[in-house]
């Protein structure tokens, strides 16, 4: 599932050059909340034109939230009814008469379509793998073959834990860019990390941030400097991404379809949580890897959290029997933090909502990647029981 | 030199013994199987609790014991979270308890739902989470827990005066200890504002009464006296002295010492001053 670079990414190394070059453009400094933000390189993403294909995509504003009090069974999945829901999202969004013509407003026979799952949270609060399934299934029937499809993430050890196995998904493609041997082994004989084959150096967030490296925290991942480089898959071996994110917290606000993409889709990621969160989750988008890839969000709200996550905390795993489907993930993730918000009043966890929730979605607007005003936002509920 | 041999075997022995800490054993769960406990450092917290890792760093860390006990179909996990400091597994666990239908027994800082228990004793977080509804699976669950609570020994966890019997007792059971802003972001974002910038701080917070007697308390640490400037300024109220100030949003506060501030807001805070020296 390999190909020769995009024309866009062609036109993105026209426009900065190769390693290091941002210098050329001025980085941008940000201020928020009285913080001086480390400056980044997101002037890059900007300068590259838009397609057709970028984000907020063909749908802006609009998020289907589809709601099936049944689609639980001993609290797991059903896959008949949660391929239901999805049939309904997408013929709801699309406004198509068959399921198939449905899923050709995003894919064709000829893309190769990456689903980006979350398995970090293992059997408990992962992407499930019915509505994968489910998914994998329609584009069948939209004629996408399965050796055009990948499963991947970040890590690709941990797919398996949250039940993506070569088994359960056979002739799919299941594929990370931290990378282990059969022995365990991080690096090959000489000494290599095998993550190093799987970044594309020329392709690039830059933040003006960088911390120690450490061997033992991070051993599998390209992990030092101020760069954060794209994975291959999306910058070379997917042509379409279909973005699969489980609704839970992090902390007071969300980690959906935004931090999904930008913590996954890139490499050195530890220095960009505690000053660059909001920042990585809006920047990490605009570059043409995900900003013109990305063409459907579906958030996993099966079952999901309301506090601590993004791990997996028993106390707070709760079934929300629904899921959101649109083609803007902003839009998406600003309904999904409205629903998690709530769940957190209504469990007196917070006592009312945080003003800090939504800045990196409001930042994601201003980037033009989608809509983060509630008011703008075409929030459409369908109740399926 | 036979002695110097002895004590260099006995140096060697000690970190290995107290790394060890607390452990679920066989006759504590008669009948089950017992991992070998794995153990994870600071360091390696990240590939155990990839997402969570962080804010355990937070509060101080030292390791994670894991244990998986079997008995045919059943199953549950027991974690034992070595904090570096009682108040630091207390703090964990004041975030991380949720809705309590019953507690342990002689446990004030614990937590028994149907699929979690979880308790903060000594410097010690133990997590057990019975993976299956069975009544079996449930039974095991509380007894590895109440096994380990007493193995652990020590005292509970013990608060300031006031909150344990002082003015602010009726907040004792919804205490919060936050160390910290991804704490804060977790159980209190309200706070985030006053607190922006600040990277190191204790507080202890609470609510209590309902209605109109809704009242808000705190105690709040800073690292540094700037630091604790910085946040009175944000709060509105530079230069906060040692009596008790009203801030325009009606909170009243007063400073104990250059680095501590108290905290009060709502219906109780200002007949609660007057008791509060």
């Amino acid at each position: 599932m390999t190909s020769a670079p995009s024309s866009s990414r062609r036109r993105f190394l026209q426009t900065v050059g190769i390693g290091g070059v941002t210098a050329l453009l001025p980085r941008t400094s940000l201020k928020a909340h009285g913080e001086e933000k480390p400056a980044t390189n997101i002037a890059d993403a900007l300068a590259v034109p838009r397609t057709a294909h970028s984000m907020p995509g063909k749908y802006p504003g609009a998020v289907i939230d589809v709601h099936d009090a049944a689609c639980l069974v001993d609290d797991a999945p059903d896959a008949a009814r949660c391929a239901a829901m999805l049939e309904r999202a997408m013929l709801e969004l699309t406004g198509s008469a068959t399921i198939a013509d449905a899923w050709r407003q995003f894919v064709g026979p000829d893309d190769s379509v990456g689903l980006k799952v979350n398995p970090v949270a293992g059997t408990l609060l992962s992407t499930s793998p019915v509505l994968v399934e489910a998914v994998i299934a329609q584009l069948e029937d939209a004629g996408i073959p399965r050796s055009r499809i990948m499963i991947w993430d970040r890590r690709e050890f941990q797919l398996p834990e949250a039940g993506f196995t070569p088994e359960r998904f056979p002739g799919i493609t299941i594929r990370g860019t931290e990378c282990q041997d059969a022995n365990g082994s991080f690096r090959d004989a000489a000494g290599r990390l095998y993550s190093e084959d799987r970044i594309d150096r020329a392709w690039y967030f830059f933040a003006d941030y960088e911390e120690p490296y450490d061997e033992e925290t991070m051993p599998y991942m390209v992990n030092e400097g101020k760069y954060s480089y794209f994975s291959r898959i999306v910058t070379q071996e997917v042509t379409k991404i279909i973005n699969l994110p489980i609704l839970k917290n992090a902390g007071s606000t969300v980690t959906l379809c935004m931090k999904n993409l930008a913590y996954g889709a890139v490499s050195n990621t530890g220095r960009l949580h505690k000053h660059l969160w909001a920042e990585t989750c809006a920047q990490v988008p605009c570059f043409p890897p995900l900003r013109d890839k990305v063409v459907l969000n579906i958030v996993d709200g099966m079952i999901g959290c309301y506090h601590g996550g993004p791990g997996a905390n028993p106390q707070f795993i709760v079934p929300y029997h629904r899921l959101l489907v649109g083609s803007d993930p902003v839009a998406v993730d600003r309904i999904g933090l409205d629903i998690v918000e709530k769940k957190r009043i209504g469990m007196k966890v917070q006592e009312e909502p945080s003003s800090r929730a939504a800045a990196f979605l409001e930042l994601a607007q201003e980037y033009q990647l989608g809509i983060a005003d509630l008011n703008t936002i075409r929030h459409t509920s369908i109740e399926m029981s | 030199m036979r002695r110097y041999v002895l004590l260099l075997l006995l140096l060697l022995f000690i970190p290995r013994t107290a790394a060890a800490g607390p452990l679920l054993i066989a006759k504590d769960l008669p009948g089950w199987d017992i991992s070998t406990p794995d153990f994870y450092s600071a360091k390696q917290l990240y590939g155990y609790i990839n997402g969570g890792a962080e804010l355990y760093l937070e509060y101080g860390f030292r390791q994670v014991t894991a244990q998986r006990c079997t008995k045919e179909s059943h199953e549950l996990q027991v974690d034992i979270y070595e904090m570096t400091s009682p108040e630091a597994a207390f703090g964990m666990y004041s975030i991380l308890h949720g809705d309590c239908p019953a507690a342990l027994s002689g446990a004030e800082w614990s937590c028994v739902a149907p699929v979690q228990i979880l308790f903060a004793r000594d410097r010690y977080l133990v997590s057990v989470v019975p993976y299956d509804r069975s009544t079996e699976t449930r039974n095991a669950a509380k007894d590895a827990a109440a096994a380990l609570l007493k193995r652990i020994g020590a005292r509970d966890f013990r608060p300031d005066e006031i909150f344990r019997s002082g003015p602010l007792s009726p907040g004792r059971s919804a205490l919060l200890f936050l160390r910290g802003p991804l704490a804060l972001q977790n159980a209190l974002p309200a706070w985030s504002d006053p607190l922006a910038g600040i990277d190191h701080f204790d507080l202890f917070f609470t609510r209590f009464g309902d209605g109109s007697r809704k009242t808000e308390a705190a105690i709040l640490d800073c690292k540094s006296k700037q630091d604790l400037e910085k946040v009175l300024m944000q709060l509105g109220l530079p230069g906060a002295g040692k009596d008790w100030t009203q801030t325009k949003g009606g909170a009243l506060i007063k400073r104990k010492s250059p680095r501590q501030i108290w905290y009060l807001k709502g219906g109780q805070a200002k007949a609660l001053s007057k008791r509060i020296p």
